[in-house]
C-alpha cells in the first residue's frame, strides 16, 4: 500500500525526521508511538502534504505513485485521509456542505459521477451511527462548537465518508475519555478491510486496546529505532521510552 | 480660510511673536524658519480637516496669549507625587525654575532644560529636533517648533538604563498666558528612560502647545506617563512623536482629569522589527469640557505588537474623542494590533465620538479593535449597593475598576497609586455634579 | 429566478463575467453632455409636469456648486461629465403575438438575465395565455435598461391588493401627487455631489407604494442594466411602506464588458411608516473592469430609508462584488420610536476593484435599534474599506447599536481598512463596535484540501462560509446567484 524510504523532512531549517522507513501492506494496520516531539506528527502532515514541511530526501509511494509530487487535495482524491489530531474550525460551512464539496471534488478527480441526493444522504445516517455522532452536528459548521471528543467522532465520521485507502490517525485518542475512544476505534474496527491500511499515531497504549495493531514502531529523533508486534505497545507502556534511547538505534 | 480667519491668526501669531527667542547653535534657527514659513502656508483646522473632524480649535483664535511668567510655587506640595522617588524639572509658565527642581547625576543619563541641552550635547539635539515631529504639515507643531522657549532634553547614551524616573512638572498660571513645552527624549540603543509629565494650573485661561520628540535605539525601553490636571479654562495641545528601532517598546499613558480642551497626539512611527508599542489612557470630563486623544501607530515593519487601551467617562456637557489608526504597511506582515476605546456617559449631555480606525496593507495579519460607549453595569451597582455601599461609593470603585486596565503599564507603584487617586478624586466630583 | 443552481453553476463555471454581452437594440439617445437644456430635453421626452422639471433645474443649479467628494478611500480619474450621454431608451414597443417577434438582441438579453419565458413575454409585451400565468409566481420584476424601464411584471396581481409597483415615469404620470410628497424627502436633492446629479437626469427608475395593513405576497425586484456604451444610468427608486405594509425588494445590477468606465449614480429612497417593514436586497454585479484595472462602472449610489414611523424598520442586505468603483453606504434615519434599521453586507473586491461601502445609522427616536454586520473581502490589488457612521442623537433615548466589521485578507498586495465613526450623545443608550481584519486561515484551506478540494474550491468554501451571516439574509433566488457570484469574483485570487 505505502511505502516510506529514508524520509528525511524539516521545517523552517530543523530537521524534524532523519531517514524514516516505514512499509504498509494492505490490509495492515500500523501503529507508531514515542515521546513527545519525536516527529510523530510531522511524519502524518508530511504524508499529506503540508507546505511549510520541507522535504529534503527519501520517497514515497503510494500504491506504486510517487505521492510527494502531489497536491494535498490530489493525496486525499489517491486515498489518504488524515484525522487531525487538531481539527480546525471552519465558521460558516455548514458539515453537511462541507462534506458534500469535499466528496465531489475527489469524484470529479477521479472522473467518477458524484453521489445522488439520496445516496449522499443514506451514507450520512449510516456513517454518523458507526462513530455516534449526532444528527444535529450535521447543520452546525465544521467542528465549530464541538466538544473535543465530538471533533475527534467528526473526523472518523469523514474518513467514513470519503473511503479513503490509506488512513493516518494522528493522536485520535488525545483527549478522549474512555466511552468516546471505544467509539473512536469500534467505528476504525468496522472500516478496517483488506483493501485498506491505517497508521496510527499515538503517545499512548490505551488506544491500542481497542484498535489491535499488526506492528507497533517507536519514532525517536526522526528515525523508527524498534519495531515489534502489538506487545511492544504494552512494554513501551510499562518501561517509558528512556530504555531505547539508551538501546540505540536498531530499526 | 476665510479673509476674517487669517486676519484672527495673523493676529494670535503676533502676541505668540512677542519676545521671540533666537538659536545660534547647530541648525536650530533654520528649523525654527521652516517651521515659520509652514505656519504661514498652513490653515489652523476646522472641523472640515478629517484629523480635527470633532475638536473645534477656533476659540484658542479668539483670545490674545502671551508669553509671560507666573507666580513660583514655595514648594512642590500638591505638585509632587509622594513616595516616588524620581528628578523633577519645574517649569512655571513655561519658564525652568532652578530652585524647585533636582537631578541626581547618574552614568551615561543626562538630564537637562533644552537651553543646557543646545550647549552641552547640541549634536544630539542637532541630530533628532525636528525629524520626529512633522512642522511641515501640523500647524501645532509647526507653531512650536517657530516658537518654543523652553523645554527638556533626556538622553540616556547606548546601554544607559535609568535607575529613577524624570518627573517634568508643568505648572501654568495667570491669565492669558501661552507656552510651548519642547522635549526631545532620546534612548540610544539599550538604553532605558521612564519620564513622568504632569500639568498643573489654576483658573486663569491659557494655551499650552507641547511637542515630545522621542526616539528609541535599538531595543531601548521608554515609558512616557502625562498627567493632566490642568486649569478649568486651559487650552493644551500636545504632540508626543515616536521613532521606534527594531526591538524597542515604548509605553505611554495619558490621565486626563483637567482642562478644558486637551488634544493628546501620539504619533509612533515603528521602524525596526520585534517592537511592542502600548498607548494606554483614561480620561474623566465634566462641565464643558472637550478631551480629544488622537493616536496613530504605523507599522512600518514586520513582526510587531502593539496594544491600545484607552477609556473615558463624561459627565455634564463634556465631549470625549477618541481616534485611534493603525496602518499596517504593505509588507509588514506578522503584525498583532489591538485597539480598544471604552466610554462611559454619565449624562445626557455628555458626547462621546468614537473612530477606531484600521488601514491594513499586508495579509499575515491579526489586527482588531473595539469601542463601546454606555453606561456603568447597573446590575453590579446594585450588588454593591445591596452589600451596603454608598452610592457614590459604588460608583467610585466601578470607576477605578473600567479605567484599571490603562493603568496596567505604570511600572512604579506609587505612580499608578497617584493616578488611581486622581481619578477616584474625579470620579467623586462627577459624581456629585451629575450623578 | 429562473435558474436552478446546477445551471446557474454550469454557467458561471464557463466564463468570467458572464453578463458582459451588449444588446444592440436601437435606442433613442439626447446628445452628450450637460446643460439647462438636456435636462428640459429629458423632462420633455418624459412629458413631466412642471414641478418635476423645477426640482431638476434646481438640483441641477445645487450640483453646479457642488465638488466631487474625495474623502473615500478611492482613487479614480473624475469622469467628464460632458462626456456622458444623459438619456438612452430603447425603442418603444408595440403589441406583439408571440415571443418570436420581439426583437432577438432584446430576447437574447432576457435569457441572459435569467428570465422564465413567460415573464419574457410580459417584459416584451407579449401577449400571454393561462398557462404563463401559472407560471408566474414568486417574484414580480421590473427591468430597467440604460436608463429607461422596459416592463414591470405581475402588475395586475399587484393591483388587486392595491400595491402599485411600475416605473417611475409611469408613478409620475399616474401618481403625480405620491411621488412629490416623498420624493426628495429621504435624500435631498442637495445631499450629495452625486444624489444631486441624479436628482437633475435621473431617466427611470422603479416606484413602489404598499398601501396600509398589506403584506407584498411576493418579492419585488429590478434588474439594471447599463448596456448603451458613454452613457451613464441614473435611476431613482422610491419606496413607499403605510401604516403596517411589508415589503421585500430585491435589486440586482449588471453591465457590458466596456473598455471605457461607465457611470452609475442612482438615488434610492425608502419611506416605511407606523409598524412597516422594508427589505431591501442588492446584488451589485456592475462590471468591475478587466484584470488590469481596464474598464469597470463607478457606482456612486445614495441609498437611504427613513424610519418614519414608530416600530418601523428598514433592513439593508447588500452582496457587492462588482464595479470598478463602488462609494456606497445603504443607511437609515431611525425618526419613529422604537424603529430599527439593519445593514447586512458583504463586499469583495479583486484585482483592481476599490470599494468604500458601509452605512450610516442616524438614531433620533428613543429606544430605536440599529445592527450592522459587514463582511470585506479583499484579494488581488484591490482596495476595500468599510466606512460606517452610528449617531446615537441627544432625544434618542435607549438606543442600541451593535456592529461587527470584518475584513478578510487574500494575498499580500490588496489592503482592508475600517473606518467608523461613533458618535454617541445620550446616557441611556449602548454603542458595541468590533472589528477583525485577518488572513484567510491556511489550516482551514490545509484541511479542506485534505478532504480532496482544490485550493480555489476550498478558498471559495471558506469564504462563503464566512459571509454566511449576510448571505442567509438575502432571499433564496438571490442567495443562490450571490453564492457564485463570490465564486466568480475570487476566482484567480489565490496560488
Amino acid at each position: 500500500m505505502i511505502k516510506i524510504k529514508n524520509l528525511h523532512a524539516e521545517i523552517e531549517g530543523n530537521k524534524i525526521l532523519n531517514g524514516v522507513n516505514l512499509e504498509i501492506n494492505a490490509g495492515e494496520i500500523h501503529a507508531i508511538m514515542g515521546p513527545n516531539g519525536s516527529g510523530k506528527s510531522t511524519l502524518a502532515s508530511v504524508l499529506a502534504g503540508r507546505e511549510e514541511y520541507e522535504v529534503t530526501r527519501g520517497e514515497v509511494e503510494l500504491m506504486g505513485e510517487n505521492l510527494l509530487d502531489l497536491e494535498p487535495n490530489e493525496r486525499a482524491a489517491a486515498g489518504v485521509f488524515l484525522a487531525f489530531q487538531y481539527p480546525v474550525e471552519i465558521p460558516g460551512v455548514s458539515n453537511m456542505n462541507f462534506l458534500k464539496t469535499a466528496l465531489k471534488s475527489i469524484k470529479e478527480f477521479k472522473g467518477e459521477k458524484p453521489y445522488t441526493a439520496k445516496e449522499f444522504l443514506q451514507m450520512v445516517k449510516k456513517n454518523q451511527e458507526l462513530v455516534g455522532l449526532s444528527g444535529r452536528l450535521a447543520n452546525r459548521s465544521v467542528n465549530e462548537g464541538f466538544s473535543g471528543g465530538e471533533k475527534k467522532r467528526n473526523e472518523i465520521f469523514q474518513m467514513a465518508m470519503l473511503d479513503p485507502k490509506f488512513a493516518i490517525l494522528d493522536e485520535t485518542d488525545s483527549g478522549l475519555d474512555i466511552d468516546a475512544l471505544k467509539t473512536v476505534a469500534d467505528g476504525v474496527n468496522q472500516l478496517k478491510s483488506p483493501e485498506k491500511s491505517f497508521l496510527l499515531i499515538t503517545h499512548y497504549q490505551r488506544l491500542l486496546d481497542y484498535i489491535v495493531p499488526d506492528f507497533v514502531h517507536v519514532l525517536h529523533k526522526g528515525q523508527i529505532v524498534k519495531t515489534g508486534p502489538k506487545e511492544l505497545a504494552l512494554e513501551l507502556e510499562e518501561k517509558g521510552y528512556d530504555w531505547l534511547k539508551e538501546d540505540g538505534v536498531e530499526a | 480660510m476665510s479673509m476674517e480667519n487669517t486676519e484672527k491668526k495673523d493676529k494670535f501669531l503676533a502676541g505668540l511673536m512677542k519676545n521671540p527667542t533666537a538659536d545660534t547653535v547647530g541648525n536650530q534657527q533654520q528649523l525654527r524658519e521652516e517651521a515659520y514659513k509652514a505656519i504661514h502656508s498652513l490653515n489652523f483646522p476646522t472641523l472640515k480637516d478629517e484629523r480635527w473632524k470633532y475638536t473645534r480649535v477656533a476659540g484658542i483664535l479668539k483670545k490674545d496669549f502671551e508669553h509671560k511668567p507666573g507666580d513660583v510655587p514655595e514648594s512642590l506640595t500638591g505638585f509632587e507625587i509622594p513616595d516616588y522617588k524620581s528628578d523633577v524639572l519645574v517649569f512655571v509658565n513655561g519658564i525652568f525654575n532652578n530652585e524647585l527642581s533636582h537631578v541626581e547625576k547618574q552614568n551615561g543619563i543626562h538630564v537637562l532644560t533644552l537651553a543646557q541641552g543646545k550647549v552641552e550635547h547640541y549634536d544630539v539635539i542637532d541630530k533628532w529636533m525636528g525629524t520626529i515631529a512633522d512642522h511641515h504639515s501640523h500647524i501645532f507643531t509647526a507653531m512650536n517648533t517657530a516658537f518654543h522657549k523652553s523645554g527638556v532634553l533626556i538622553y540616556a547614551e547606548k546601554k544607559a538604563i535609568a535607575q529613577h524616573p524624570v518627573h517634568i512638572i508643568d505648572i501654568t498660571n495667570g491669565e492669558g498666558v501661552t507656552h510651548a513645552p519642547r522635549n526631545l527624549f532620546v534612548a540610544e540603543d539599550d538604553a532605558g528612560l521612564k519620564i513622568t509629565h504632569s500639568f498643573h494650573g489654576d483658573a486663569g485661561e491659557n494655551f499650552i502647545n507641547g511637542v515630545n520628540e522621542v526616539y528609541l535605539g535599538r531595543h531601548a525601553e521608554v515609558e512616557y506617563q502625562m498627567i493632566q490636571q490642568n486649569g478649568k479654562k486651559s487650552n493644551h495641545i500636545h504632540s508626543t512623536d515616536v521613532y521606534q528601532s527594531e526591538g524597542s517598546t515604548f509605553t505611554s499613558g495619558a490621565f486626563t482629569v483637567g482642562g478644558k480642551l486637551i488634544r493628546n497626539e501620539i504619533n509612533v512611527s515603528v521602524n525596526g522589527e520585534n517592537c511592542e508599542t502600548r498607548l494606554n489612557g483614561s480620561f474623566m470630563g465634566g462641565d464643558k469640557h472637550h478631551f480629544d486623544n488622537h493616536t496613530i501607530i504605523d507599522h512600518l515593519v514586520p513582526l510587531c505588537n502593539s496594544h491600545e487601551n484607552y477609556k473615558g467617562i463624561l459627565g455634564g456637557k463634556a465631549t470625549g474623542v477618541f481616534n485611534g489608526k493603525v496602518f499596517v504597511r504593505k509588507d509588514a506582515q506578522k503584525i498583532n494590533a489591538f485597539q480598544s476605546n471604552q466610554n462611559i456617559l454619565l449624562s445626557d449631555d455628555a458626547v462621546i465620538n468614537s473612530k477606531p480606525e484600521l488601514e491594513i496593507y499586508a495579509d499575515d495579519v491579526k489586527c482588531s479593535h473595539g469601542s463601546t460607549t454606555g453606561q456603568l453595569d447597573e446590575e453590579a451597582l446594585f450588588y454593591l449597593m445591596s452589600r451596603g455601599m454608598k452610592k457614590t461609593d459604588a460608583i467610585n470603585l466601578l470607576v477605578n475598576a473600567f479605567t484599571a486596565e490603562t493603568l496596567e503599564y505604570v511600572s512604579a507603584e506609587a505612580l499608578s497609586n497617584y493616578i488611581s487617586a486622581l481619578i477616584e478624586k474625579r470620579s467623586d466630583e462627577l459624581n456629585n455634579q451629575y450623578a | 429566478m429562473a435558474y436552478t443552481e446546477t445551471e446557474l453553476a454550469e454557467e458561471l463555471k464557463s466564463q468570467k463575467y458572464k453578463y458582459g454581452f451588449t444588446s444592440k437594440f436601437e435606442t433613442d439617445r439626447v446628445p452628450k453632455g450637460l446643460n439647462e437644456d438636456v435636462i428640459k430635453m429629458i423632462s420633455a421626452k418624459k412629458k413631466e409636469p412642471e414641478w418635476l422639471l423645477e426640482f431638476r433645474l434646481n438640483s441641477y443649479r445645487n450640483w453646479l456648486n457642488m465638488k466631487e467628494p474625495n474623502w473615500a478611500h478611492v482613487k479614480y480619474k473624475k469622469p467628464d461629465f460632458q462626456e456622458i450621454t444623459y438619456y438612452a431608451a430603447p425603442q418603444p414597443k408595440k403589441q406583439l403575438n408571440s415571443l418570436d417577434e420581439v426583437d432577438p438582441e432584446l430576447r437574447n438579453m432576457y435569457e441572459k438575465l435569467g428570465i422564465s419565458i413567460a415573464e419574457q413575454k410580459r417584459l416584451a409585451g407579449v401577449k400571454t395565455d393561462d398557462e404563463d400565468k401559472k407560471e408566474l409566481s414568486g417574484v414580480a420584476m421590473d427591468v430597467v435598461v440604460d436608463s429607461v424601464s422596459v416592463e414591470t411584471t405581475f402588475k395586475e396581481k399587484l393591483n388587486e391588493l392595491g400595491v402599485i409597483f411600475c416605473s417611475f415615469s409611469e408613478a409620475v404620470q399616474k401618481y403625480p401627487d405620491l411621488v412629490r410628497e416623498n420624493m426628495g424627502k429621504v435624500v435631498p436633492p442637495n445631499d450629495n455631489f452625486y444624489a444631486a446629479l441624479n436628482s437633475a437626469v435621473f431617466t427611470d427608475g422603479s416606484f413602489c407604494y404598499i398601501p396600509k395593513g398589506v403584506r407584498c405576497p411576493m418579492e419585488l425586484s429590478t434588474y439594471f442594466r447599463i448596456n448603451e456604451a458613454g452613457t451613464g444610468q441614473f435611476e431613482r427608486t422610491l419606496i413607499v411602506a403605510e401604516d403596517e405594509a411589508y415589503v421585500s425588494y430585491l435589486e440586482g445590477c449588471t453591465a457590458p464588458t466596456r473598455d471605457e468606465n461607465q457611470l452609475h449614480a442612482a438615488v434610492v429612497e425608502i419611506v416605511a411608516k407606523n409598524d412597516a417593514e422594508v427589505k431591501y436586497s442588492t446584488v451589485q454585479n456592475w462590471y468591475p473592469g478587466d484584470e488590469n484595472g481596464k474598464g469597470g462602472v463607478f457606482n456612486f449610489v445614495t441609498k437611504r430609508g427613513l424610519c418614519e414611523g414608530t416600530r418601523s424598520k428598514i433592513s439593508w442586505t447588500q452582496v457587492e462584488t462588482g464595479s470598478a468603483i463602488t462609494w456606497k453606504y445603504p443607511s437609515c434615519v431611525l425618526k419613529g420610536d422604537y424603529s430599527e434599521g439593519e445593514f447586512y453586507s458583504v463586499a469583495v473586491t479583486n484585482n483592481h476593484q476599490m470599494a468604500d461601502t458601509g452605512t450610516k445609522m442616524t438614531h433620533i427616536g428613543r429606544n430605536t435599534k440599529s445592527l450592522i454586520i459587514s463582511k470585506g473581502i479583499s484579494a488581488g490589488v484591490s482596495e476595500n474599506s468599510y466606512r460606517g457612521l452610528v449617531q446615537i442623537n441627544k432625544q434618542a433615548k435607549n438606543s442600541r447599536n451593535f456592529s461587527q466589521c470584518d475584513s478578510l485578507l487574500i494575498g499580500d498586495k490588496c489592503g482592508a481598512h475600517t473606518f467608523p465613526y461613533i458618535e454617541t450623545k445620550n446616557s441611556s443608550s449602548k454603542v458595541e463596535h468590533e472589528a477583525t481584519t485577518s488572513k484567510i486561515g491556511e489550516d482551514q484551506i490545509f484541511y479542506c484540501q485534505q478532504r480532496g478540494m482544490d485550493e480555489e474550491a476550498a478558498v471559495s468554501l471558506i469564504v462563503n462560509g464566512y459571509a454566511k451571516e449576510v448571505l442567509n439574509k438575502l432571499p433564496m433566488e438571490f442567495a443562490v446567484e450571490a453564492k457564485k457570484l463570490l465564486e466568480v469574483t475570487l476566482e484567480g485570487s489565490v496560488g
